[in-house]
């Protein structure tokens, strides 16, 4: 076998996270209450990468179910932020190209989310959901949620604008010299 | 100035007593019985329930009136029992009935007088207001925070304004003292209400103030929580409560005792502050802190304690029920980012725990979730895998939390199966393994002392001076310098003992003065004069048997002479006593009727022989533990069965004879088998001590399995160079003889008089000596797997090390195979140094060779104690860890170019494939091949693994059961240098103690031979656990002769003997059968 420990590197690197001190005490994919739905458990991909399988990491749904609930990181004997990790093996997952393939949905979702607050300086919910139901065209989904909300009088029509909408733009602009655009817009 | 007296008549009787008394008082002088509710000898008289009214006349006139308020005076008539008291007394009671109808007490107390109903219209109080909370909380306990409020019909007991009270100090005085047990605090204090836990029961029992602090506690007497006890909380001048006080019998409360400062001179100090365990509270996620069914390791075992709070029933704390599924969470407080230790032993206890859990308890399911199952000491993967057998599970998974089961009261663990499936369990108890900790005065000990702790708070020791800690003559054993277990916390302690012994050696015997005793009488041709003291124990045995009548009855047996009964046998006055009394009535036999002869027959003996009787003249009956213990509830019968007792001590005393013990002398001398770390450093501090040692090795070198390692975990001390300095001083040393090339031949004798046959180079030399230490090492296991032998490629750890110690290394990728031999059929135990070696080697060659791909291919890393950051480390430098299974090893298969190694990893669920330039296995450490040879030689035994075993393998883990032979190092199982060391020092210690005297003094009740009767068949010498009769030749006869030295009069040999003609001095037949007869009162 193979054993190309720059994948590892590179995440330790990237997450900040010391993973190879990781002893396999499962902790983390015992409380993790996602974790059955993962292909990948939390402590398995620890050791994928471990082991340099990037491929494999980057192209799971696992990484997308992570809600960074962070009980993994709280808990584990050695300090090991494992939703800290995740959020890097998403940003690698994007980078790579393999992250639509995967979850798409999840990801679109996210971009949509994020987009709207580029573009309002704070998330508005409406045009956040129309634009995401328009790009995934998964309509029903949270529509029953949407409309009790909507009854409710929980969602304004308006976007609230605020006063560092600006400074929120220049943050984005930052973000993206620094880690690259999405994947969508480039 | 004299308290008047007044004179009085109480239902025709004259009663004289203090003038300030009541005539409830004096009611109760003459005996005659009153029914109260309110009153309390302890507080003053409040006239609350009106149920001691009686009638009395004065000048003519007569009254009803309360006899707790009313002061006697002077020629003053009271009637008692009138139609008239009775039947007001009988309306009081209904009134009381019929405010409280559910009230136990009252009901009592009610039907004493003959009322069972009340034609009152019932109300449902609980209070009486009677009125003796109020008066305790603010006369005995100072506080006032409870009192009477309102009147007539709205009157109540309660708080100030009915708001919680901060004055109320949540004593508990009050529900204590009310008779209808109406109080509840909750409501009436603003402090948390809480009972304060027993220490010794880890919190789950409650203790008051005083109390004993359990039942092994020396000395057993109560001792004052002055942080809880209300007399010391309050200010003096309040002079609260004294409860205690007025209870004691014997006067023996003294509040004003202070801390005594005493100043000792002394040259050596040992530090055994033990350990405390990690509080579970911190971990929120686990339960301890809300649910009553999450408890501590230490816990549980008080659950599973026959003398704990469930009486060994396996019980859960909400409810009372059995519990019926277990589980126990490992490494809590260990092994993690605060505790980057392994704290050694709760593998063994939560897997004991379960083992006795479900002996208790046919049945009941216990799982243990674990990382590593860290079963490394002597005996304990054999336990383990006995543990598999019956039926415990263990889930190699460290679960994250403890969660309430919604809709009902039992407890959830999520976990991670073997395939890597999230599953759940549910159970009604969980129990935390939690971790040790430095205790906590530590630091404190530290700075008074002036010695180091480590980074962890424990005190700091270097691995070559395991019980040395930083300062000299400051030595350290047990948990403190690091979690340990039994058998090597006992080690320890001995180590640290022949430490301070060697330091100390000049001043040996020095303060010690010797005991005069008189001359003995001699008593032959006299008849039985016996003396009998029967005790009371205190109320141990007087609260049961009636101690008077059993004295007097022994009075009345033939050839006693003299009986009384003590208060307390065992005091020193009654040991002045005993002693003039055996003079006055020239007492030749005595008898203590009193507790177990394992408490106080040394005492008795010795009181015995200070008044120049022989001290084997003396006898005692049990009729504590035997009698008055088990048979509480039967005072008759138990006084009948203690008179019983005496009968048949007297029956026996009657056949007493006197008994001699011969010292035998002691040649104080060492010989020390096997020149390794552990035969040197034993040599050594005995030597140091200033004995005379004789140390054998078979190689023509000293140094042992040492000479192999280079260097160690910790980096700090280098064994080459400090193994130099062990040899130099050795063969520096005048006290010490070293023999190389030389094998022990013949060893013959026994404790304190050896001869030995020591061959060098063909010849033979005898040795005299007064003990035996084994320390002849163990070797490696040759192994046949794995290649080895038929590849190169294919090395063990020793052999890394010397590579790696050179210099070199020459592979890329590494590879090593741990428990090479170890922990399979055969050899069913672990090898306890490899998982250390193979990371030291592993960090080793990161270090060295970085870039090289290292592979440890596990079953189970043990790392135990401080030696777990190493293996932190080693992962933290990418040392891939890859755990197999015994039914699926690694593969191994060689072609020219690599070694292919295949091994399946349970994490990623695949087979992986390794492409090695070098494969390193940890073979098993076995016995040496000729061990049995050695043990038959000494007459020792092995265990089934093949090393020697020890007497016992917690208390006594450096002795053998056969006197003056002891056991260290290699010999005695696996270990590192450290605890070679500690177990080497131990047996110097433990020989010390017979090769210090000029004497060893025997047993005096041991077998003794009638030679005639003899028939020489050897039945005895076959029985004899200790090799004490040996079959001689006399006058052409075979007999068996008993040695003095080596009997411990166990009395095997006398019952196998077919001929009778070996009897147990002290227990022949004739006094037993005397006994009997007594007993059943044959004639």
């Amino acid at each position: 076998m193979t054993l190309d420990t720059s994948f590892a590197t590179a995440v330790q690197e990237r997450s900040g996270q010391d993973l190879a001190v990781c002893y396999h005490c499962l902790k983390c994919t015992a409380g993790c209450p996602l974790s059955s739905h993962m292909d990948l458990k939390p402590n398995s991909i620890l050791r994928m990468i471990q082991y340099g399988q990037r491929e494999r990491v980057l192209k799971s749904h696992a990484i997308w179910f992570c809600v960074s609930c962070m009980t993994c990181g709280v808990r584990c004997p050695n300090e090991i932020d494992i939703s800290a990790i995740m959020d890097t093996l998403r940003e690698m997952a994007i980078e790579a190209g393999y992250a639509y393939a995967a979850e798409k949905k999840v990801v679109q979702l996210h971009e949509e989310f994020v987009r709207s607050i580029k573009l309002w300086g704070r998330l508005h919910e409406v045009t956040f959901y129309i634009g995401y139901m328009a790009r995934s065209l998964d309509i029903l989904a949270s529509l029953p949620a949407g409309l009790t909300l909507l009854a409710r009088g929980k969602l304004p029509f308006l976007p609230k604008r605020i006063k560092g909408a600006k400074q929120i733009k220049r943050l984005y602009e930052r973000a993206y010299k620094t880690k690259g655009q999405l994947a969508e817009e480039e | 100035m004299q308290m008047s007296e007044i004179t009085l008549t109480i239902d025709q009787q004259q009663v004289t007593l203090r003038a300030d008394a009541s005539v409830l008082e004096a009611c109760g002088e003459i005996g005659i019985k009153i029914p109260t509710l309110c009153y309390h000898k302890a507080l003053p008289a409040y006239g609350a329930c009106r149920l001691c009214l009686v009638e009395t006349e004065l000048g003519g006139r007569t009254r009803i009136q309360a006899s707790c308020t009313l002061p006697v005076s002077e020629g003053l008539i009271v009637r008692t029992d009138t139609e008239r008291v009775t039947k007001t007394r009988r309306v009081m009671a209904e009134l009381l009935l019929a405010r409280c109808p559910g009230s136990d007490r009252v009901r009592e107390v009610a039907a004493e007088i003959g009322v069972t109903d009340t034609r009152f219209e019932e109300k449902n109080e609980d209070c009486i207001l009677c009125g003796l909370c109020t008066r305790v909380c603010s006369m005995l306990m100072g506080s006032g925070a409870i009192d009477f409020g309102g009147r007539g019909d709205t009157r109540r007991v309660g708080p100030a304004y009915d708001k919680h009270s901060s004055i109320c100090m949540a004593c508990g005085a009050c529900a204590q003292i009310c008779p209808a047990n109406a109080v509840d605090l909750t409501k009436v204090s603003a402090r948390p209400v809480r009972p304060v836990g027993a220490d010794y029961d880890a919190g789950l029992v409650a203790r008051s103030s005083i109390y004993i602090p359990y039942q092994q506690a020396i000395p057993k007497i109560p001792v004052i929580d002055r942080s809880t006890c209300m007399h010391f909380l309050k200010p003096a001048e309040v002079d609260a409560c004294r409860a205690c006080e007025s209870a004691c019998p014997a006067g023996a409360i003294d509040y004003t005792q202070e801390d005594e400062m005493v100043d000792l001179q002394v040259g050596a100090v040992v530090l055994a502050p033990g350990f405390c365990l990690y509080d579970a509270a911190e971990k929120l996620e686990m339960g301890y802190a809300w649910s009553p069914d999450v408890v501590t390791s230490l816990q549980f075992e008080r659950i599973l304690s026959a003398s704990g709070p469930y009486e060994g029933q396996v019980l859960r704390p909400s409810n009372g029920e059995h519990a019926k599924q277990i589980a126990f969470l490992q490494c809590i407080g260990s092994r993690d980012d605060d505790h980057d230790y392994c704290s050694s032993v709760c593998c063994m206890y939560a897997t004991k725990e379960a083992i006795i859990a479900m002996e208790h308890q046919p049945g009941l399911e216990c799982s243990i979730f674990f990382m590593d199952l860290r079963a490394f000491g002597k005996g304990f993967d054999a336990y383990y895998e006995r543990a598999k057998e019956l039926g415990v599970r263990f889930i190699r998974c460290r679960p994250s939390s403890v969660e309430q089961i919604e809709g009902s009261d039992g407890l959830r663990v999520k976990y991670v199966d073997e395939e890597g499936h999230t599953a759940s369990a549910d159970f009604d108890l969980v129990v935390l393994s939690v971790g040790l900790k430095p205790p906590e005065e530590a630091k404190e000990l530290a700075d008074k002392f002036g010695i180091e702790l480590d980074g962890y708070g424990f005190a700091s020791t270097k691995a070559i001076s395991p019980v040395v800690t930083s300062r000299d003559g400051v030595y350290v054993c047990g948990p403190f310098s690091e979690p340990k277990d039994i058998p090597e916390t006992v080690t320890d302690a001995s180590g640290a003992a022949a430490q301070a012994m060697s330091l100390l050696a000049e001043g040996r015997h020095t303060l010690v003065t010797q005991k005069e005793y008189p001359p003995e009488k001699d008593i032959t041709g006299q008849r039985p004069r016996i003396g009998v003291f029967v005790c009371h124990c205190g109320r141990n045995i007087g609260g049961v048997v009636n101690v008077p009548e059993t004295a007097e009855f022994a009075q009345s047996l033939p050839d006693v002479v003299y009986a009384e009964h003590n208060l307390y046998t065992c005091s020193s006055d009654t040991q002045v006593k005993i002693r003039e009394l055996i003079k006055e009535h020239d007492l030749n036999r005595v008898i203590v009727a009193s507790c177990t002869p394992r408490t106080h027959e040394p005492l008795f003996r010795d009181t015995v022989r200070e008044a120049g009787l022989n001290p084997y003249l003396f006898e005692m009956a049990n009729i504590r533990d035997q009698c008055s213990w088990v048979h509480m509830h039967e005072p008759a019968a138990a006084t009948e069965k203690a008179k019983d007792l005496v009968k048949m001590a007297v029956a026996k005393a009657r056949l007493l004879e006197p008994l001699y013990i011969t010292p035998v002398p002691v040649t104080s001398v060492a010989l020390v088998i096997g020149g390794g770390v552990a035969g040197m450093s034993a040599a050594l501090n005995m030597a140091d001590q200033g004995f005379p040692v004789h140390l054998v090795e078979r190689t023509p070198e000293l140094g042992g399995n040492l000479r192999h390692i280079y260097y160690l975990l910790n980096e700090e001390d280098d064994p080459q160079s400090e193994l130099e300095k062990l040899v130099s001083k050795i063969e520096a040393h005048p006290n010490v003889t070293v023999w190389l090339s030389s094998n022990v031949a013949r060893v013959d004798g026994f404790v304190g008089n050896f001869a030995s046959t020591i061959v060098r180079d063909g010849e033979e030399n005898v040795v005299e000596h007064g003990i035996i230490i084994v320390a002849t090492g163990a070797t490696e296991y040759v192994p046949t797997e794995y290649l080895y032998g038929s590849d190169e490629r294919v090395i063990t750890q020793r052999q890394l090390e010397e590579r790696l110690a050179s210099g070199e290394l020459g592979a890329k990728r590494v590879v090593m195979v741990q428990c090479v031999g170890s922990r399979e059929d055969g050899r069913m135990y672990c090898s306890r140094v490899c998982c250390s070696e193979a990371i030291k080697n592993a960090l080793k060659i990161k270090a060295e060779h970085p870039g090289t791909d290292v592979f440890v291919l596990y079953r189970d890393v043990r790392t135990y104690g401080f030696r777990e950051k190493y293996y932190t480390e080693a992962r933290r430098q990418g040392v891939r860890f890859v755990r197999y299974e015994p039914e699926n090893k690694p593969a191994i298969t060689a072609d020219p170019e690599r070694l292919h190694v295949e091994a399946f990893d349970p994490i990623l669920q695949t087979t992986l494939a390794i492409d090695a330039d070098l494969v390193v296995l940890a073979p098993a450490v076995v016995p040496h091949e000729d061990a049995a040879d050695v043990a038959q030689m000494l007459k020792v035994p092995l265990t089934s693994e093949g090393f020697f075993l020890e007497a016992h393998m917690k208390l006594r883990p450096v002795d053998f059961s056969a006197d003056g032979v002891f056991l260290a190092g290699l010999a005695h199982s696996p270990k590192g240098i450290d605890e070679s060391i500690a177990q080497a020092q131990a047996t110097a210690a433990r020989a010390a103690t017979i090769l210090s005297k000029d004497e060893y003094t025997p047993e005096a009740i041991i077998a003794c031979v009638d030679e005639e009767i003899c028939a020489g068949c050897g039945l005895c010498a076959s029985v004899c656990s200790y090799d004490a009769p040996e079959i001689v030749t006399v006058r052409g006869r075979r007999v068996s002769r008993i040695n003095q030295a080596l009997c411990k009069g166990c009395g095997a040999c006398a019952s196998a003997c077919p001929s009778g003609a070996i009897q147990q001095l002290g227990f022949r037949p004739k006094q037993i059968t005397e006994m009997v007869s007594a007993a059943l009162e044959w004639e």
